[in-house]
Protein backbone atom coordinates (compact mmCIF):
# COMPACT_ATOMS: atom_id res chain seq x y z
CA UNK A 1 0.00 0.00 0.00
CA UNK A 2 0.97 3.61 -0.44
CA UNK A 3 0.42 5.01 2.44
CA UNK A 4 3.37 6.02 5.40
CA UNK A 5 5.53 2.82 6.47
CA UNK A 6 5.06 1.46 9.71
CA UNK A 7 8.07 -0.63 11.40
CA UNK A 8 5.74 -3.68 11.53
CA UNK A 9 1.94 -3.22 10.34
CA UNK A 10 0.18 -4.52 13.03
CA UNK A 11 -3.57 -4.59 13.78
CA UNK A 12 -5.63 -6.35 15.41
CA UNK A 13 -5.90 -10.21 13.48
CA UNK A 14 -2.19 -9.86 13.35
CA UNK A 15 -1.73 -9.08 16.58
CA UNK A 16 -3.91 -12.18 17.14
CA UNK A 17 -1.86 -14.46 14.83
CA UNK A 18 0.98 -12.60 16.47
CA UNK A 19 0.08 -13.81 20.53
CA UNK A 20 -0.69 -17.47 18.74
CA UNK A 21 2.45 -18.07 17.19
CA UNK A 22 4.42 -16.81 20.66
CA UNK A 23 1.86 -19.33 22.65
CA UNK A 24 2.63 -22.08 20.22
CA UNK A 25 6.24 -21.39 20.25
CA UNK A 26 6.51 -20.96 24.18
CA UNK A 27 4.46 -24.46 24.70
CA UNK A 28 6.68 -26.34 21.97
CA UNK A 29 9.92 -24.97 23.65
CA UNK A 30 8.68 -25.93 27.39
CA UNK A 31 7.41 -29.15 26.16
CA UNK A 32 10.58 -30.10 24.38
CA UNK A 33 13.28 -29.06 27.33
CA UNK A 34 11.43 -30.61 29.71
CA UNK A 35 11.15 -33.97 27.97
CA UNK A 36 14.82 -33.85 27.18
CA UNK A 37 15.16 -33.39 30.89
CA UNK A 38 13.40 -36.82 31.77
CA UNK A 39 14.71 -38.51 29.04
CA UNK A 40 18.59 -37.19 29.60
CA UNK A 41 19.07 -35.52 32.53
CA UNK A 42 22.78 -34.49 31.56
CA UNK A 43 21.67 -32.59 28.58
CA UNK A 44 23.66 -29.28 28.73
CA UNK A 45 21.99 -25.56 28.35
CA UNK A 46 23.80 -25.58 25.12
CA UNK A 47 22.33 -29.03 23.77
CA UNK A 48 19.14 -28.21 25.14
CA UNK A 49 19.04 -24.85 23.16
CA UNK A 50 20.41 -26.07 20.34
CA UNK A 51 18.22 -28.96 19.89
CA UNK A 52 14.77 -27.30 20.71
CA UNK A 53 15.13 -24.24 18.42
CA UNK A 54 16.10 -26.62 15.63
CA UNK A 55 13.18 -28.67 16.07
CA UNK A 56 10.87 -25.92 16.69
CA UNK A 57 12.51 -24.21 13.49
CA UNK A 58 11.82 -27.01 11.10
CA UNK A 59 8.61 -27.94 12.74
CA UNK A 60 7.59 -24.18 11.51
CA UNK A 61 9.05 -24.38 8.26
CA UNK A 62 6.80 -27.46 7.22
CA UNK A 63 3.68 -25.26 8.64
CA UNK A 64 4.57 -22.30 6.56
CA UNK A 65 5.01 -24.38 3.21
CA UNK A 66 2.07 -25.71 3.69
CA UNK A 67 -0.07 -22.87 4.38
CA UNK A 68 -0.09 -21.79 0.66
CA UNK A 69 -1.29 -25.37 -0.88
CA UNK A 70 -3.93 -25.28 2.03
CA UNK A 71 -5.23 -21.81 0.94
CA UNK A 72 -5.54 -22.68 -2.42
CA UNK A 73 -7.42 -26.12 -1.88
CA UNK A 74 -9.59 -24.97 0.84
CA UNK A 75 -10.88 -21.15 1.66
CA UNK A 76 -10.86 -21.95 5.46
CA UNK A 77 -6.94 -21.89 5.39
CA UNK A 78 -7.03 -18.30 4.33
CA UNK A 79 -6.51 -16.77 8.03
CA UNK A 80 -3.43 -18.81 8.02
CA UNK A 81 -2.15 -16.87 5.22
CA UNK A 82 -2.96 -13.33 6.47
CA UNK A 83 0.20 -13.10 8.41
CA UNK A 84 2.91 -15.73 7.46
CA UNK A 85 5.40 -13.17 7.23
CA UNK A 86 5.54 -12.88 10.74
CA UNK A 87 5.81 -16.54 10.83
CA UNK A 88 8.39 -16.51 8.30
CA UNK A 89 10.89 -13.97 10.51
CA UNK A 90 9.83 -16.49 13.80
CA UNK A 91 11.40 -19.21 12.13
CA UNK A 92 14.44 -17.57 11.07
CA UNK A 93 14.81 -16.22 14.35
CA UNK A 94 14.74 -20.06 15.81
CA UNK A 95 16.88 -20.86 13.01
CA UNK A 96 19.42 -17.86 13.69
CA UNK A 97 19.68 -19.32 17.71
CA UNK A 98 20.23 -22.56 16.56
CA UNK A 99 22.97 -21.62 13.93
CA UNK A 100 24.86 -18.70 16.55
CA UNK A 101 24.71 -21.26 19.38
CA UNK A 102 25.76 -24.78 17.15
CA UNK A 103 28.66 -21.98 15.66
CA UNK A 104 30.09 -21.41 19.22
CA UNK A 105 29.46 -24.79 20.19
CA UNK A 106 31.57 -26.79 17.44
CA UNK A 107 33.53 -23.96 15.82
CA UNK A 108 34.04 -20.98 18.22
CA UNK A 109 36.62 -22.90 20.71
CA UNK A 110 39.80 -22.58 18.39
CA UNK A 111 41.65 -20.10 16.91
CA UNK A 112 40.49 -19.77 13.82
CA UNK A 113 37.60 -17.88 12.62
CA UNK A 114 34.72 -19.87 13.59
CA UNK A 115 32.85 -19.56 10.05
CA UNK A 116 36.21 -20.32 8.32
CA UNK A 117 36.12 -23.35 10.92
CA UNK A 118 32.84 -24.36 9.72
CA UNK A 119 33.85 -24.65 6.39
CA UNK A 120 37.50 -26.28 6.50
CA UNK A 121 36.51 -28.62 9.36
CA UNK A 122 35.04 -31.20 7.45
CA UNK A 123 35.71 -31.04 3.73
CA UNK A 124 34.23 -35.32 3.25
CA UNK A 125 31.97 -33.30 0.43
CA UNK A 126 31.98 -36.74 -1.38
CA UNK A 127 31.09 -38.67 1.23
CA UNK A 128 27.23 -39.12 2.04
CA UNK A 129 27.45 -40.46 5.64
CA UNK A 130 30.30 -38.06 6.56
CA UNK A 131 29.19 -35.12 4.39
CA UNK A 132 29.58 -31.76 5.87
CA UNK A 133 26.14 -31.05 6.49
CA UNK A 134 26.59 -27.66 8.81
CA UNK A 135 27.28 -26.68 5.56
CA UNK A 136 23.81 -26.88 3.92
CA UNK A 137 22.27 -25.64 7.19
CA UNK A 138 24.52 -22.19 6.73
CA UNK A 139 23.23 -21.71 3.41
CA UNK A 140 19.74 -22.40 3.87
CA UNK A 141 19.98 -19.93 6.73
CA UNK A 142 21.52 -17.24 4.60
CA UNK A 143 18.74 -18.00 2.45
CA UNK A 144 15.88 -17.48 5.69
CA UNK A 145 18.08 -14.05 6.41
CA UNK A 146 17.45 -12.49 2.86
CA UNK A 147 13.69 -13.32 3.22
CA UNK A 148 13.36 -12.27 6.53
CA UNK A 149 15.19 -9.24 5.88
CA UNK A 150 13.09 -7.97 2.60
CA UNK A 151 9.63 -9.29 4.72
CA UNK A 152 8.80 -5.55 4.93
CA UNK A 153 5.98 -4.34 2.24
CA UNK A 154 9.05 -1.52 0.95
CA UNK A 155 11.03 -4.19 -0.13
CA UNK A 156 8.19 -5.75 -1.81
CA UNK A 157 7.04 -2.37 -3.83
CA UNK A 158 11.28 -1.64 -4.30
CA UNK A 159 12.40 -4.81 -5.46
CA UNK A 160 9.17 -5.23 -7.40
CA UNK A 161 6.85 -8.12 -6.60
CA UNK A 162 8.26 -10.54 -9.40
CA UNK A 163 11.89 -10.02 -8.05
CA UNK A 164 10.16 -10.66 -4.74
CA UNK A 165 8.71 -13.44 -5.11
CA UNK A 166 11.68 -15.66 -6.73
CA UNK A 167 13.81 -14.51 -4.36
CA UNK A 168 11.13 -15.53 -1.69
CA UNK A 169 10.93 -18.95 -3.49
CA UNK A 170 13.79 -19.97 -2.69
CA UNK A 171 12.42 -21.11 0.29
CA UNK A 172 11.81 -24.35 -1.72
CA UNK A 173 15.70 -24.56 -2.02
CA UNK A 174 16.31 -23.43 1.09
CA UNK A 175 13.59 -26.48 2.52
CA UNK A 176 15.46 -29.14 0.50
CA UNK A 177 18.71 -27.96 2.33
CA UNK A 178 17.28 -28.19 5.88
CA UNK A 179 15.99 -31.66 4.86
CA UNK A 180 19.28 -32.47 3.79
CA UNK A 181 20.98 -30.94 6.99
CA UNK A 182 19.12 -32.77 8.89
CA UNK A 183 19.47 -36.56 7.40
CA UNK A 184 22.83 -36.29 6.90
CA UNK A 185 23.26 -34.18 10.51
CA UNK A 186 21.93 -35.34 13.46
CA UNK A 187 20.29 -38.92 12.09
CA UNK A 188 22.83 -40.20 10.93
CA UNK A 189 23.97 -40.50 15.04
CA UNK A 190 20.77 -41.46 15.48
CA UNK A 191 19.43 -45.36 15.38
CA UNK A 192 16.08 -44.62 16.02
CA UNK A 193 14.22 -44.71 12.74
CA UNK A 194 11.08 -42.75 14.00
CA UNK A 195 13.12 -39.47 12.87
CA UNK A 196 13.29 -40.80 9.37
CA UNK A 197 9.69 -41.25 9.06
CA UNK A 198 9.20 -37.91 10.56
CA UNK A 199 11.31 -35.90 8.34
CA UNK A 200 9.99 -38.42 5.19
CA UNK A 201 6.33 -37.44 6.06
CA UNK A 202 6.95 -33.82 6.42
CA UNK A 203 8.62 -34.12 3.32
CA UNK A 204 5.71 -36.25 1.73
CA UNK A 205 2.62 -34.21 3.07
CA UNK A 206 4.31 -30.88 1.25
CA UNK A 207 4.75 -32.54 -1.97
CA UNK A 208 1.42 -34.00 -1.86
CA UNK A 209 -0.46 -30.61 -0.92
CA UNK A 210 1.64 -28.71 -3.69
CA UNK A 211 0.82 -31.37 -6.32
CA UNK A 212 -2.43 -31.27 -5.77
CA UNK A 213 -3.26 -27.49 -5.48
CA UNK A 214 -0.76 -26.89 -8.72
CA UNK A 215 -3.35 -29.58 -10.47
CA UNK A 216 -6.06 -27.66 -9.19
CA UNK A 217 -5.46 -24.65 -10.51
CA UNK A 218 -3.86 -26.57 -13.87
CA UNK A 219 -7.65 -27.30 -14.18
CA UNK A 220 -8.80 -23.84 -13.94
CA UNK A 221 -5.94 -22.52 -16.45
CA UNK A 222 -7.64 -25.22 -18.76
CA UNK A 223 -10.95 -23.81 -18.95
CA UNK A 224 -12.68 -23.80 -22.73
CA UNK A 225 -15.11 -21.20 -23.72
CA UNK A 226 -16.45 -22.31 -26.90
CA UNK A 227 -19.32 -19.40 -27.04
CA UNK A 228 -17.70 -15.70 -28.72
CA UNK A 229 -19.68 -13.28 -30.04
CA UNK A 230 -18.24 -9.58 -30.78
CA UNK A 231 -15.20 -10.26 -28.52
CA UNK A 232 -17.50 -10.84 -25.48
CA UNK A 233 -17.25 -14.93 -24.63
CA UNK A 234 -20.16 -16.92 -22.84
CA UNK A 235 -18.61 -18.02 -19.03
CA UNK A 236 -21.43 -18.92 -16.83
CA UNK A 237 -25.16 -18.37 -16.03
CA UNK A 238 -25.49 -15.42 -13.72
CA UNK A 239 -27.16 -17.47 -10.70
CA UNK A 240 -23.74 -18.82 -10.39
CA UNK A 241 -21.73 -16.07 -9.27
CA UNK A 242 -23.28 -15.44 -5.87
CA UNK A 243 -23.34 -11.77 -4.28
CA UNK A 244 -20.08 -9.52 -3.14
CA UNK A 245 -18.66 -12.89 -4.39
CA UNK A 246 -16.78 -13.54 -7.85
CA UNK A 247 -16.26 -16.67 -10.08
CA UNK A 248 -13.10 -16.52 -11.85
CA UNK A 249 -12.35 -17.47 -15.68
CA UNK A 250 -9.06 -17.79 -17.49
CA UNK A 251 -9.12 -16.72 -20.77
CA UNK A 252 -6.78 -15.35 -23.70
CA UNK A 253 -3.73 -15.92 -20.72
CA UNK A 254 -4.92 -13.93 -18.22
CA UNK A 255 -7.60 -14.58 -15.10
CA UNK A 256 -10.79 -12.19 -14.86
CA UNK A 257 -12.25 -11.70 -11.52
CA UNK A 258 -16.22 -11.17 -12.34
CA UNK A 259 -17.51 -10.14 -9.18
CA UNK A 260 -21.36 -9.33 -7.87
CA UNK A 261 -21.41 -6.13 -6.00
CA UNK A 262 -25.43 -4.34 -5.38
CA UNK A 263 -27.03 -6.04 -8.45
CA UNK A 264 -23.98 -5.57 -10.75
CA UNK A 265 -21.65 -7.73 -12.23
CA UNK A 266 -18.15 -5.79 -12.55
CA UNK A 267 -14.40 -7.57 -13.77
CA UNK A 268 -11.06 -7.33 -12.90
CA UNK A 269 -8.04 -8.50 -13.80
CA UNK A 270 -7.32 -11.44 -10.67
CA UNK A 271 -3.78 -10.40 -9.65
CA UNK A 272 -3.49 -8.40 -6.52
CA UNK A 273 -0.95 -5.80 -7.08
CA UNK A 274 0.53 -6.14 -3.78
CA UNK A 275 1.48 -9.98 -3.71
CA UNK A 276 -0.17 -11.62 -6.83
CA UNK A 277 -3.37 -12.38 -4.13
CA UNK A 278 -6.47 -13.96 -6.31
CA UNK A 279 -8.82 -11.39 -6.25
CA UNK A 280 -11.68 -13.49 -7.44
CA UNK A 281 -11.32 -15.92 -4.21
CA UNK A 282 -11.82 -12.75 -2.26
CA UNK A 283 -15.11 -10.99 -0.88
CA UNK A 284 -16.89 -7.20 -0.96
CA UNK A 285 -16.06 -5.69 2.24
CA UNK A 286 -17.38 -2.20 2.89
CA UNK A 287 -17.71 -1.78 -1.35
CA UNK A 288 -14.39 -2.77 -1.87
CA UNK A 289 -12.99 -6.01 -3.46
CA UNK A 290 -10.86 -7.46 -0.61
CA UNK A 291 -7.68 -10.50 -1.34
CA UNK A 292 -8.03 -12.99 0.89
CA UNK A 293 -4.17 -12.73 0.85
CA UNK A 294 -3.41 -9.50 3.16
CA UNK A 295 -6.75 -7.57 2.51
CA UNK A 296 -5.68 -4.75 -0.11
CA UNK A 297 -8.48 -3.73 -1.26
CA UNK A 298 -10.27 -2.31 -4.92
CA UNK A 299 -13.14 -0.47 -6.22
CA UNK A 300 -15.54 -2.98 -8.25
CA UNK A 301 -16.16 -0.56 -11.30
CA UNK A 302 -12.69 0.96 -11.64
CA UNK A 303 -10.24 -1.74 -9.99
CA UNK A 304 -8.70 1.48 -8.00
CA UNK A 305 -7.80 0.98 -4.31
CA UNK A 306 -9.59 3.48 -1.83
CA UNK A 307 -7.24 7.06 -1.34
CA UNK A 308 -5.18 6.91 -0.26
CA UNK A 309 -3.69 4.06 -1.40
CA UNK A 310 -2.71 3.56 -5.30
CA UNK A 311 -2.87 0.29 -6.76
CA UNK A 312 -4.67 -0.20 -9.76
CA UNK A 313 -5.76 -3.51 -11.45
CA UNK A 314 -7.05 -3.74 -15.03
CA UNK A 315 -10.55 -3.77 -15.69
CA UNK A 316 -13.01 -5.58 -17.98
CA UNK A 317 -16.20 -5.19 -20.10
CA UNK A 318 -18.95 -7.34 -19.27
CA UNK A 319 -22.61 -7.72 -19.87
CA UNK A 320 -25.55 -9.65 -19.98
CA UNK A 321 -27.46 -11.38 -22.12
CA UNK A 322 -30.61 -14.10 -21.27
CA UNK A 323 -29.08 -14.70 -18.19
CA UNK A 324 -26.15 -15.51 -19.27
CA UNK A 325 -22.69 -13.55 -18.35
CA UNK A 326 -20.66 -12.55 -21.30
CA UNK A 327 -16.90 -11.29 -20.52
CA UNK A 328 -14.58 -9.27 -23.13
CA UNK A 329 -10.71 -10.57 -22.61
CA UNK A 330 -9.66 -7.29 -23.80
CA UNK A 331 -8.12 -5.27 -20.81
CA UNK A 332 -8.96 -1.89 -20.33
CA UNK A 333 -6.02 0.01 -18.79
CA UNK A 334 -5.59 -0.37 -15.04
CA UNK A 335 -8.14 1.70 -13.24
CA UNK A 336 -9.85 2.67 -15.99
CA UNK A 337 -13.81 2.84 -15.31
CA UNK A 338 -16.30 0.26 -16.81
CA UNK A 339 -20.35 0.68 -16.00
CA UNK A 340 -20.63 -3.05 -15.53
CA UNK A 341 -23.73 -5.09 -16.16
CA UNK A 342 -26.68 -4.57 -14.50
CA UNK A 343 -28.46 -7.61 -13.59
CA UNK A 344 -32.48 -7.32 -13.66
CA UNK B 1 41.15 -21.95 3.58
CA UNK B 2 42.58 -19.09 2.33
CA UNK B 3 39.93 -18.93 -0.56
CA UNK B 4 36.91 -18.80 2.34
CA UNK B 5 39.22 -16.28 4.38
CA UNK B 6 39.37 -14.31 1.00
CA UNK B 7 35.18 -14.77 0.58
CA UNK B 8 34.50 -13.93 3.74
CA UNK B 9 36.72 -10.74 3.98
CA UNK B 10 34.96 -9.62 0.97
CA UNK B 11 31.30 -10.24 2.22
CA UNK B 12 32.28 -8.82 5.42
CA UNK B 13 33.68 -4.95 3.43
CA UNK B 14 30.48 -5.38 0.97
CA UNK B 15 28.18 -5.45 4.47
CA UNK B 16 30.46 -3.03 5.52
CA UNK B 17 30.01 -0.31 2.79
CA UNK B 18 26.12 -0.96 2.57
CA UNK B 19 25.94 -0.19 6.61
CA UNK B 20 27.95 3.32 5.64
CA UNK B 21 25.78 3.93 2.83
CA UNK B 22 22.34 3.08 5.16
CA UNK B 23 22.95 6.13 7.19
CA UNK B 24 22.21 8.48 3.80
CA UNK B 25 19.57 6.64 2.97
CA UNK B 26 17.87 6.57 6.16
CA UNK B 27 17.93 10.18 6.32
CA UNK B 28 17.39 11.46 2.99
CA UNK B 29 17.47 8.27 0.27
CA UNK B 30 14.59 6.51 1.37
CA UNK B 31 11.77 9.41 1.28
CA UNK B 32 13.86 10.21 -3.00
CA UNK B 33 13.03 6.41 -3.74
CA UNK B 34 9.70 5.17 -2.06
CA UNK B 35 7.25 8.54 -1.65
CA UNK B 36 6.05 5.49 1.07
CA UNK B 37 8.64 6.68 3.45
CA UNK B 38 7.42 10.08 3.78
CA UNK B 39 6.39 10.60 7.30
CA UNK B 40 7.27 7.29 7.92
CA UNK B 41 8.62 6.24 11.90
CA UNK B 42 12.30 5.70 12.40
CA UNK B 43 10.84 2.01 13.47
CA UNK B 44 10.46 1.08 10.18
CA UNK B 45 13.74 2.79 8.65
CA UNK B 46 15.72 1.18 11.45
CA UNK B 47 14.09 -2.32 10.48
CA UNK B 48 15.21 -2.08 6.82
CA UNK B 49 18.92 -1.84 7.90
CA UNK B 50 19.97 -5.03 6.94
CA UNK B 51 18.13 -5.77 3.78
CA UNK B 52 20.23 -2.08 3.10
CA UNK B 53 23.23 -3.64 3.87
CA UNK B 54 22.45 -6.62 1.60
CA UNK B 55 21.24 -4.38 -1.48
CA UNK B 56 22.60 -0.93 -1.09
CA UNK B 57 24.21 -1.36 -4.78
CA UNK B 58 20.53 -1.46 -5.93
CA UNK B 59 18.54 0.91 -3.98
CA UNK B 60 21.68 3.41 -4.85
CA UNK B 61 21.42 3.37 -8.23
CA UNK B 62 17.86 3.79 -7.72
CA UNK B 63 18.10 6.82 -5.75
CA UNK B 64 20.82 8.45 -8.03
CA UNK B 65 18.24 7.11 -10.95
CA UNK B 66 15.44 9.12 -9.05
CA UNK B 67 17.43 12.04 -8.17
CA UNK B 68 18.04 12.57 -12.07
CA UNK B 69 14.64 12.25 -13.26
CA UNK B 70 13.96 15.08 -10.83
CA UNK B 71 16.13 16.96 -12.35
CA UNK B 72 15.48 16.63 -15.21
CA UNK C 1 -0.54 -15.66 -8.74
CA UNK C 2 0.66 -15.05 -12.31
CA UNK C 3 0.39 -18.22 -14.65
CA UNK C 4 4.24 -18.47 -14.79
CA UNK C 5 4.38 -18.45 -10.80
CA UNK C 6 2.02 -21.01 -10.88
CA UNK C 7 3.82 -22.96 -13.01
CA UNK C 8 6.73 -22.75 -11.76
CA UNK C 9 5.53 -23.51 -8.44
CA UNK C 10 4.56 -26.77 -10.17
CA UNK C 11 7.84 -27.56 -12.07
CA UNK C 12 9.69 -26.99 -8.91
CA UNK C 13 7.31 -29.34 -6.48
CA UNK C 14 7.22 -32.05 -9.11
CA UNK C 15 11.01 -32.23 -9.35
CA UNK C 16 10.80 -32.25 -5.47
CA UNK C 17 8.32 -34.77 -5.14
CA UNK C 18 11.45 -37.05 -7.10
CA UNK C 19 15.09 -35.34 -5.08
CA UNK C 20 13.00 -35.47 -2.22
CA UNK C 21 12.61 -39.30 -1.12
CA UNK C 22 15.56 -39.70 -3.26
CA UNK C 23 17.96 -37.52 -0.67
CA UNK C 24 16.04 -38.61 2.53
CA UNK C 25 16.65 -42.75 1.29
CA UNK C 26 19.99 -42.10 0.16
CA UNK C 27 20.67 -40.20 3.25
CA UNK C 28 19.05 -42.94 5.48
CA UNK C 29 20.67 -45.95 3.60
CA UNK C 30 24.31 -43.88 4.47
CA UNK C 31 23.41 -44.24 8.31
CA UNK C 32 24.56 -48.09 8.74
CA UNK C 33 27.73 -47.32 6.91
CA UNK C 34 28.84 -44.30 9.03
CA UNK C 35 31.61 -44.51 11.29
CA UNK C 36 33.84 -41.64 11.46
CA UNK C 37 33.84 -41.72 15.50
CA UNK C 38 34.37 -45.43 15.90
CA UNK C 39 37.34 -45.57 13.59
CA UNK C 40 39.20 -42.78 15.75
CA UNK C 41 38.16 -44.17 19.15
CA UNK C 42 37.61 -47.69 20.07
CA UNK C 43 33.83 -48.21 20.95
CA UNK C 44 32.88 -48.48 24.71
CA UNK C 45 34.93 -50.64 26.81
CA UNK C 46 35.48 -51.98 30.00
CA UNK C 47 38.27 -49.97 32.30
CA UNK C 48 41.01 -52.20 32.87
CA UNK C 49 41.39 -52.33 36.55
CA UNK C 50 45.48 -51.34 37.27
CA UNK C 51 46.43 -48.11 37.11
CA UNK C 52 50.02 -48.61 35.77
CA UNK C 53 51.44 -44.98 35.47
CA UNK C 54 49.76 -41.70 35.63
CA UNK C 55 50.15 -38.02 34.55
CA UNK C 56 48.27 -35.31 36.38
CA UNK C 57 47.99 -32.27 34.27
CA UNK C 58 45.59 -28.91 34.92
CA UNK C 59 43.24 -29.94 32.51
CA UNK C 60 43.68 -33.11 32.11
CA UNK C 61 44.68 -36.79 33.41
CA UNK C 62 46.40 -39.59 31.82
CA UNK C 63 46.17 -43.16 32.83
CA UNK C 64 48.12 -46.18 31.26
CA UNK C 65 46.05 -49.36 32.33
CA UNK C 66 46.46 -53.33 32.66
CA UNK C 67 44.65 -56.27 33.53
CA UNK C 68 46.59 -57.84 35.98
CA UNK C 69 48.48 -60.30 33.66
CA UNK C 70 49.93 -57.61 31.90
CA UNK C 71 48.41 -58.53 29.03
CA UNK C 72 46.13 -55.63 27.70
CA UNK C 73 46.69 -51.99 27.69
CA UNK C 74 45.04 -49.02 27.52
CA UNK C 75 45.19 -45.03 27.51
CA UNK C 76 42.41 -43.31 29.73
CA UNK C 77 42.27 -40.04 28.87
CA UNK C 78 40.04 -37.79 31.47
CA UNK C 79 39.18 -34.15 30.72
CA UNK C 80 39.34 -32.06 33.87
CA UNK C 81 38.24 -28.90 31.96
CA UNK C 82 37.17 -27.98 28.80
CA UNK C 83 39.25 -28.65 26.23
CA UNK C 84 39.71 -25.48 23.86
CA UNK C 85 40.52 -27.62 20.41
CA UNK C 86 37.76 -29.08 18.65
CA UNK C 87 39.90 -30.81 16.36
CA UNK C 88 42.18 -32.79 18.84
CA UNK C 89 44.23 -36.31 18.44
CA UNK C 90 46.13 -38.45 20.31
CA UNK C 91 49.21 -40.08 19.00
CA UNK C 92 51.71 -42.93 20.31
CA UNK C 93 55.63 -42.70 19.47
CA UNK C 94 58.83 -43.08 20.68
CA UNK C 95 60.44 -40.42 23.07
CA UNK C 96 63.06 -38.25 20.42
CA UNK C 97 60.09 -37.94 17.85
CA UNK C 98 57.66 -35.02 17.64
CA UNK C 99 56.35 -35.50 14.44
CA UNK C 100 52.73 -36.93 13.92
CA UNK C 101 53.73 -38.44 10.65
CA UNK C 102 55.85 -40.40 12.20
CA UNK C 103 53.49 -42.01 15.47
CA UNK C 104 50.48 -43.79 15.24
CA UNK C 105 47.16 -42.34 15.89
CA UNK C 106 45.63 -43.89 18.86
CA UNK C 107 42.28 -41.62 18.94
CA UNK C 108 40.31 -38.60 18.67
CA UNK C 109 39.21 -36.76 21.69
CA UNK C 110 36.40 -33.85 22.30
CA UNK C 111 36.19 -31.13 24.63
CA UNK C 112 34.42 -32.85 27.27
CA UNK C 113 34.37 -36.35 29.06
CA UNK C 114 36.35 -39.77 29.49
CA UNK C 115 37.91 -41.66 27.04
CA UNK C 116 39.19 -44.95 26.70
CA UNK C 117 41.64 -46.04 24.19
CA UNK C 118 43.57 -49.73 23.67
CA UNK C 119 47.19 -49.68 23.33
CA UNK C 120 49.25 -51.63 20.84
CA UNK C 121 52.23 -52.97 21.86
CA UNK C 122 55.72 -51.31 21.76
CA UNK C 123 59.26 -52.80 21.79
CA UNK C 124 60.66 -54.16 24.71
CA UNK C 125 63.70 -52.15 24.20
CA UNK C 126 62.17 -48.79 23.11
CA UNK C 127 63.40 -46.42 25.98
CA UNK C 128 59.84 -44.62 27.00
CA UNK C 129 56.77 -43.90 25.47
CA UNK C 130 55.51 -40.64 24.09
CA UNK C 131 51.93 -39.38 23.46
CA UNK C 132 51.15 -36.18 21.23
CA UNK C 133 47.92 -34.17 21.63
CA UNK C 134 47.46 -32.61 18.21
CA UNK C 135 45.41 -29.91 16.85
CA UNK C 136 45.02 -31.21 13.12
CA UNK C 137 43.14 -28.38 12.02
CA UNK C 138 45.95 -25.76 13.11
CA UNK C 139 48.69 -28.28 12.49
CA UNK C 140 50.24 -27.97 15.91
CA UNK C 141 51.38 -29.90 19.17
CA UNK C 142 49.24 -29.06 21.96
CA UNK C 143 50.64 -31.13 24.26
CA UNK C 144 53.03 -34.26 25.17
CA UNK C 145 53.23 -36.35 27.84
CA UNK C 146 56.34 -38.78 28.32
CA UNK C 147 55.74 -42.33 29.60
CA UNK C 148 58.09 -45.17 30.79
CA UNK C 149 57.52 -48.28 28.49
CA UNK C 150 55.35 -50.16 30.40
CA UNK C 151 56.24 -53.28 27.55
CA UNK C 152 59.42 -53.69 29.25
CA UNK C 153 57.64 -55.46 32.27
CA UNK C 154 58.11 -54.79 35.97
CA UNK C 155 61.41 -53.09 36.31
Amino acid sequence: MSASYAAVGWNKQKKIYDWLIACLCFIYLLLFISVTLIINEQATFETLLIRSTSTLAVLLLHIILAIGPLCRLNKKFLPLLYNRRHLGVTMFTFALVHGSFSLFQFHALSNTNPIISLFTSNTNFGSLAAFPFQVLGLFALIIFFLMAITSHDFWLHNLSPKVWKTLHMFVYLAYILVVMHVMLGVIQYENDPVFVIMIFAGAITLVILHLLAGSKERKLDNMKFALQREGFVYVCPVAEIEDSRAKIFYIDKERIAVYRHNNKLYAIHNVCKHQGGPLGEGKILDGCITCPWHGYQYLPHNGQSPPPFKEKVSTYDVKIIDGKVWLNPAPFAEGTERPGAEIK
Amino acid sequence: MIFVTIILIIVALYLLAGLVFAIPFMIKGVTVIDEGAHGSSWGFRIIIIPGVMVFWPFLLNKWLYASKMKRS
Amino acid sequence: MMRSLRKRHLQIWSAWALLLPAGITLAWLAIPYQQPVKLLQTPAQELLPAIIQTKEHDDYTLNIRSDHSHTVWQLEWKNKTTLNYPSAVIYKTTVHNNDPEKAELVGRIEARGDYIFELSPVPHNQAGLKFILYDFIHEAVIDTFIFKNPFRGPE
